[in-house]
């Protein structure tokens, strides 16, 4: 049983046009279940979702979710279970992402965590534009996408020198990085940690109803500023930042913290 | 400890218990040695065999005692690994249970081991591989203190216990690797956006692109042989500022 929907999953994933094996299997199985997409995340810290690879509707919903910090793949991560909405007009689990992600013609959700054991790397989240409960057949297809992209991740990432990611995965989680470069310009506008910055951004697209891509470009462009001094008018060295201040001069390097070497 | 030969109540329930012991191994805290003594000891609890040890083959293929139901089994097996002579090492050479009845018609096959068996109390051995298809991790010694075989029940439960051993270990081993490729991955992940927070920060605080702070702080990590993402690490902490990066200059 769980052999023949691998294997199902596996032509379904060789029919697909070539590209990048996370992508041909979020197709796949979008195809197989009659979805409208599919996405695969990957956690950083536990919590924020990166995506890994997505078809296009899975992409806008991966992003929606990594905008509005909760969704299915983050529940389904943190809970180490099967998340199933079969309406997210009844959903009561994300107040703020299930309009929406209705909002963006979607009706229900599946979302795998990419699990095993005490490893737990993200999740596959499958979604449909129609309500509905997922038939047992389903379902296992479902889990055996998320086995399958488990063991992809971990194939594709076990040969990488350390430090460096994948470069499948890093093109799929390409999509975050103006994100995080605005977190930082506005970390160092108001003093504050980037996760903080990140939180305000986000805060600020939300009450805005802009996309946090949107909001990052106008912070990267440098039309928005979020601390009250007029306009980018920092020189060269100029340093607002009023963390610790080890001088102009940098002594050997230091490693990763100021303790003792 | 329990002594060997004792009565179990119900030893289908203790077989069973023993099996999901068995197929738990994909729990957070297992642990190869404790789950070893315990399947070692359960062997002795269902009456199967009056002591035990259990031997797996480390990274260089060589036989370790894991775990033994008593003491001077433990004794026994150091002495068979060590002479490279016995059962368990015939049985994990070959990948085939290696039966003997009667020790003392031995006593040539194993001029070393046998002699030690009779003299620890053992008139009968049976020795299991731990393994799957090829692949051969181990062997499970199950000593008698009466002479004769195990009956077809017993062997077949023996080895059902030994496959499901050999599977959790396997996947004890899968998952011990998955965890390592879990950190890098996050590893590499955290890395990868403290650098871009870091071309942001870098670019407010110079007042340039995040290209240009991207730069600047590759050209710095080059210079001083130090990692992106530690230097991205120093930059986002404030321990590296805008006179510490200079710019480049043509």
């Amino acid at each position: 049983m769980v052999h023949a929907q691998r294997l199902k999953l596996l032509e379904a994933m060789a029919s697909q046009p070539t590209g990048p094996e996370t992508l041909r299997l979020c197709a796949a199985a979008a195809q197989l279940l009659g979805a409208a997409g599919a996405g695969l995340t990957i956690a950083v810290d536990g919590s924020t979702v990166e995506l890994g690879a997505a078809t296009a509707v899975g992409a806008q919903l991966a992003e929606l979710e990594f905008a509005l910090g909760q969704g299915p793949a983050t529940t389904a991560h943190q809970d180490g279970v099967l998340i199933e909405v079969p309406d997210l007009a009844l959903d009561r689990m994300w107040p703020v992402l299930a309009p929406a992600a209705m909002a963006l013609d979607l009706r229900a959700v599946v979302s795998l965590p990419l699990r095993r054991g005490s490893i737990r790397l993200g999740a596959l989240t499958v979604c449909w534009a129609d309500p509905g409960a997922r038939d047992d057949e389903e379902l296992g297809i479902a889990l055996s996408a998320g086995r399958l992209a488990l063991d992809l991740v971990l194939a594709m990432q076990t040969s990488q020198p350390d430090g460096q990611l994948d470069e499948i995965l890093a093109d799929g989680a390409a999509f975050t990085a103006p994100i995080h470069q605005a977190s930082g310009m506005i970390a160092a506008q108001l003093g504050v940690p980037v996760g903080t910055a990140l939180t305000l951004l986000r805060a600020r697209a939300f009450a805005d109803g802009s996309t946090l891509a949107d909001l990052a470009t106008e912070v990267l462009g440098r039309r928005l500023r979020f601390d009250t001094e007029p306009g980018p008018d920092a020189g060269p060295t100029a340093r607002p930042d009023p963390g610790p201040d080890i001088g102009p001069d940098i002594g050997p390097p230091t490693g990763s913290g100021p303790g003792p070497p | 400890m329990s002594p060997a030969r004792t009565a179990v109540a119900d030893p289908e329930r203790l077989l069973i218990a023993t099996f999901v012991a068995a197929a738990d191994t994909l729990v957070e805290d297992f642990d190869v040695v404790d789950f070893l003594s315990t399947l070692a000891e359960r062997v002795v609890e269902l009456g199967f065999a009056s002591e035990v040890g259990i031997l797996l083959a480390d990274e260089a293929g060589d036989l370790q005692v894991l775990a033994a139901s008593h003491e001077r089994t433990h004794l026994l097996e150091l002495f068979q690994v060590q002479r490279e002579q016995g059962p368990c090492q015939d049985c994990f050479t070959s990948g085939t249970t290696v039966s003997v009845h009667d020790l003392e018609q031995e006593r040539e096959r194993w001029p070393q081991f046998t002699p030690r068996a009779l003299e620890t109390g053992f008139l009968a051995v049976h020795a299991v591989p731990l393994r799957l298809r090829g692949t051969v991790l181990g062997a499970m010694n199950l000593f008698h203190e009466q002479p004769g075989g195990l009956d077809e029940d017993a062997g077949r439960a023996i080895q059902a216990l030994a496959d499901v051993a050999t599977i959790g270990l396997l996947q004890q081993r899968e998952v011990h690797r998955a965890h390592m490729v879990q950190a890098q991955l996050q590893h590499a992940l955290n890395s990868r956006i403290g650098i871009e927070q870091a071309k942001g920060v870098l670019a407010e605080r110079a007042g340039i692109s995040v290209d240009d702070a991207f730069d600047r702080m590759r050209r710095f990590a080059r210079g001083r042989n130090r990692k992106m993402a530690d230097v991205a690490g120093d930059v986002v902490a404030g321990r590296l500022g805008t006179d510490d990066l200079p710019r480049r200059r043509r």
